[in-house]
């Protein structure tokens, strides 16, 4: 069977925009700490919560999260 | 924006801490009201600490549920912490340590049918009560060590 792991931008497009985590969890309604374990690939958000993370920096969701094998 | 964020995370401390003291007295008070009821521990640890500790445990379990209550009440009329604390991350913890408590409650079960088919020493209620502390203990210890990791985030 194959793997596949979701692998995101968040640190990077946060970075380009000088924002913190705790900034971004308030802007999609959530706590600094999913956003930190969203972004660590801790935990795999939802599609909402990934379609807001997107919309939050103004990108399409294919530009934040991508699919690896 | 700051604020907000530093407004829920200070809840979510509070909430965990309330957690934890609920899950020791839990843990204080509920094995030594079995042990009471089931006159068993007397001649190891004595009536008097017996009562001691039941008083302890409930205390601390029966404060920090208000505590908990409180909390929850003061939540429902802050839509924004109210989302926060309660958003995916939190939902998936909580099921996570269900999951965790069934595993639990499940090995305990094979445990005590082992125990009754070779000793046969053991009621029905006992197994009933040992296995709500099992029941509980799992569940929110779980859930405290899921949703209390800490993390490095910025």
């Amino acid at each position: 069977m194959m793997e596949f792991e979701l692998i995101n931008t968040i640190k990077v497009e946060r970075a380009k925009r000088n924002m913190t985590q705790a900034d971004l969890a308030i802007m999609i309604r959530v706590s600094r700490k999913t956003i930190n374990t969203i972004e660590t690939g801790k935990f795999v958000p939802s599609t909402i919560t990934a379609f807001r993370i997107a919309k939050a920096f103004g990108l399409k969701v294919e530009e934040i999260f991508e699919l690896k094998e | 924006m700051e604020n907000s964020q530093e407004l829920a995370e200070q809840l979510e401390k509070k909430r965990l801490k309330y957690l934890k003291i609920n899950l020791i007295g839990f843990i204080i008070w509920y094995p030594s009201l079995i042990a009471n009821t089931h006159d068993v521990a007397f001649h190891v640890i004595g009536t008097g600490m017996l009562v001691i500790s039941n008083l302890i445990g409930f205390i601390l379990w029966a404060w920090s549920l208000r505590k908990i209550t409180s909390l929850g009440k003061m939540l429902k009329s802050n839509k924004l912490m109210l989302e926060i604390l309660g958003d995916e991350f939190f939902k998936e913890n909580q099921k996570k340590s269900f999951r965790m408590a069934l595993i639990a409650i499940g090995v305990s079960q094979i445990v005590f049918i082992l125990w009754t088919t070779l000793s046969g020493d053991i009621s029905g209620r006992l197994v009933a009560e040992l296995g709500i502390l099992i029941l509980v203990t799992a569940h929110v210890g779980s859930f405290i060590f899921y949703q209390g990791k800490e993390d490095d985030g910025v």
